[in-house]
């Protein structure tokens, strides 16, 4: 058995160059399948995290997960809005801790822009309850102060002080803007990874402000309110979209959730954002599950390759397996033989692989977190992500020993054929 | 006590799985401790077949080997592949040698999967790379040759390197097949002289396969196969 082993390894060391490739592209097939589990978990997670630390979503009455696009994700609109005075009737609950209203509607250069209250950038959390930073400037105290998204100010380039002009409504199209009330950039915020990071933010007075003079959708004819002037107006807001709740203890969600279906005079729900998102997550995800397809189908191929790359040598080699026969080498010796060769070839490739990965998440995940705001995980080797890689790493081995085992069977048949002599 | 008769075969028929035809039928061969015999007849006659029946790697329809005094065909493939590590020296027609392995690890192979060969090959007290060595000079390969790999060597060097992994660990039967059919003339005689004068030190009966009757005089025994084989007007019942 040990010399099966010097055997194996003198052998392989003699075809190194097709089997290192054979090595590599195992190698390769694992760092793909074992980054795209990783991705897929981290972006999984990214997902539903999109908003933490809220226990409650509320809006008018309608499906939960078009509350979560709009609300969340700034996707579509509202049908139905919420009236003011019910959010602020919420917002003074004894049970409720913070909220957040949210008006949507508007957008910038295709960016949506969101109008909320300063609350926002402290009690906002998203990912592992991480609050808002800001990358630049400070967060917005007058009407017509704007506070970007990280992604809005790197796409549009952007910097503190630029004057920028807002949309109505979320299409775009020209003759629609509000000209005449540009808005400032006061800051930046840092990435999130989350939809945040693609919100133009301002003031609900702002809001309110842009629209004094426009009724329906659309400006009225011959009436105009100068910036300065506006002011002098009641800026606050009649309705809003949707409202971010926090609660004092997590135990009253449910008899929140009640209190604010039962109010009487408007026709509300309040979301718990964790299970709509993973309900959600059931419709984006299934292009990871795809893409976990194809890196399997990679590993596949790469198997098959060293398969390919032992069973084309076999031929070449009846002549040693009838000599190692005569020399007292049983059947099942040369099995292992052959089958140690595809193991190990194997084996390097996913220690290759696996020091691949890690080097390339070592140097990439700031990157990706400075520009993404995706937070990589690496290569946790403990706790659970632990043996949910150890299972993969397994399956990969588990399929390597399998193919490796054909060319072994082969060696086995062809030296009860040839016996001492083969017959090439 | 060890056993005068190396080789016994009796009545031995053997016919090669989905042919109707026998390939041989032997009613005796026998072959004693020391002896060297010569064996002949043309290609297709079964020269090899009977090698490797000897060489337990076939097993006889009826009939019976003995090796040693061991029925092979009572003994389990294990046992059988045992027996022949421990017992048996092979030398090819070419292509003798492991190529990834150097000389000298060529030389040491038997000692590998016999512990027997390994022991006996220590017997005078020389270390097991001793005696590759010693045997490799004695079949005059220079000595910068036995680092190297096998397949540096010219036909000629590799067919005496494999006389010495066939003869490490004194077996008690060399059993050559066209070992010298690839070599010219020349060297023909001067290996058989080499492949000789090692298997008498070592003690090796010798069973040497040839179609080249011009070789026999070097032998003690010459056997020729279609004359034992009652089976010898069948001509292709022997290659599949």
């Amino acid at each position: 058995m040990h010399y099966l082993i010097v055997l194996a390894v003198r052998s392989a060391w003699n075809r190194r160059y097709p089997l290192t490739f054979t090595l590599l592209s195992i190698a390769l097939a694992t760092s793909l399948l074992l980054g795209v589990e990783r991705l897929r978990q981290d972006v999984r997670e990214s997902f539903s995290q999109s908003v933490s630390g809220t226990d409650l979503v509320v809006g008018a009455r309608a499906s939960p997960i078009q509350l979560m696009l709009y609300a969340v994700f700034r996707i579509g609109e509202a049908a139905q809005n919420m009236r003011w005075t019910s959010a602020q009737k919420l917002a003074s609950h004894p049970a409720v801790a913070w909220s957040i209203p949210l008006s949507l509607g508007d957008s910038h250069r295709g960016f949506p822009v969101l109008g909320t209250s300063v609350d926002y950038f402290t009690h906002f959390r998203y990912g592992d309850r991480q609050p808002l930073r800001m990358r630049a400037g400070v967060p917005f105290a007058g009407v017509f102060d704007a506070v970007l998204g990280a992604e809005v100010a790197r796409k549009l380039g952007y910097q503190l002080g630029e004057k920028i002009v807002l949309t109505h409504g979320s299409s775009g199209l020209e003759g629609a803007a509000h000209g005449d009330k540009p808005f400032f950039v006061v800051g930046i915020l840092a990435p999130t990874g989350t939809p945040v990071d693609r919100t133009v933010h301002i003031t609900l007075a702002g809001m309110e402000a842009i629209h004094l003079d426009w009724q329906g959708g659309a400006p009225v004819p011959g009436f105009s309110i100068p910036p300065d002037l506006v002011r002098k107006f009641d800026l606050t807001p009649k309705t809003i979209t949707a409202q971010l709740i926090g609660l004092k203890q997590r135990g009253d969600v449910f008899a929140m959730q009640r209190a604010i279906a039962d109010a009487g005079d408007e026709a509300l729900m309040g979301v718990m954002p964790g299970v709509t998102l993973d309900q959600l997550w059931e419709v984006v995800g299934q292009g990871e599950q795809a893409l976990l397809l194809v890196s399997w189908m990679v590993a596949l191929v790469g198997l098959g390759g060293l398969v390919a790359v032992i069973l084309a040598s076999l031929d070449a080699r009846r002549r040693e397996l009838a000599i190692l026969r005569s020399v007292g080498a049983r059947p099942r010796e040369l099995l292992l033989l052959l089958a140690l060769e595809g193991f190990s070839v194997t084996v390097g490739g996913i220690v290759v692989g696996v020091a691949l990965l890690s080097a390339v998440l070592f140097f990439a995940t700031p990157w990706i977190e400075a520009h993404y705001g995706i937070a990589l995980n690496g290569l946790n080797l403990s706790g659970d992500d632990a043996t949910s890689l150890a299972e993969l790493l397994g399956w990969i081995l588990l399929a390597g020993s399998v193919a490796s085992l054909l060319p072994g069977l082969r060696a086995y048949r062809l030296s009860l054929i040839d016996g001492l002599t083969p017959r090439t | 006590m060890k056993s005068e008769t190396v080789v016994a075969i009796t009545d031995l028929v053997f016919r090669w799985p989905r042919q109707s035809a026998v390939c041989l039928d032997l009613p005796e061969l026998r072959l004693r401790r020391g002896e060297h015999a010569f064996l002949h007849g043309p290609s297709g006659c079964g020269k090899s077949t009977l090698l490797s029946l000897i060489g337990g790697v076939l097993v006889p329809g009826s009939g019976s080997i003995d090796l040693l005094g061991e029925d092979l065909g009572r003994l389990r493939s294990t046992q059988r592949d045992r027996l022949r590590a421990d017992h048996i020296g092979f030398v090819f027609q070419q292509f003798n040698l492991v190529p990834y392995l150097p000389v000298i690890d060529n030389v040491l192979l038997p000692c590998r999967f016999s512990a027997r060969r390994r022991e006996q090959a220590q017997a005078g007290g020389a270390s097991l790379r001793g005696e590759a060595e010693r045997l490799l000079s004695h079949l005059d390969l220079a000595r910068d040759l036995w680092l190297r790999p096998a397949t540096d060597l010219s036909v000629g060097q590799q067919q005496r390197v494999a006389a010495a992994r066939a003869l490490i660990g004194h077996p008690e039967l060399l059993i050559a097949d066209e070992p010298t059919s690839a070599l010219d003339a020349e060297r023909q005689e001067a290996f058989l002289d080499l492949l000789l004068r090692e298997a008498n030190a070592a003690g090796s009966t010798v069973l040497f396969v040839s179609h080249d009757r011009r070789l026999a005089s070097h032998f003690v025994r010459d056997l020729a196969l279609p004359a034992l084989n009652r089976a010898s007007h069948g001509e292709t019942a022997c290659t599949i």
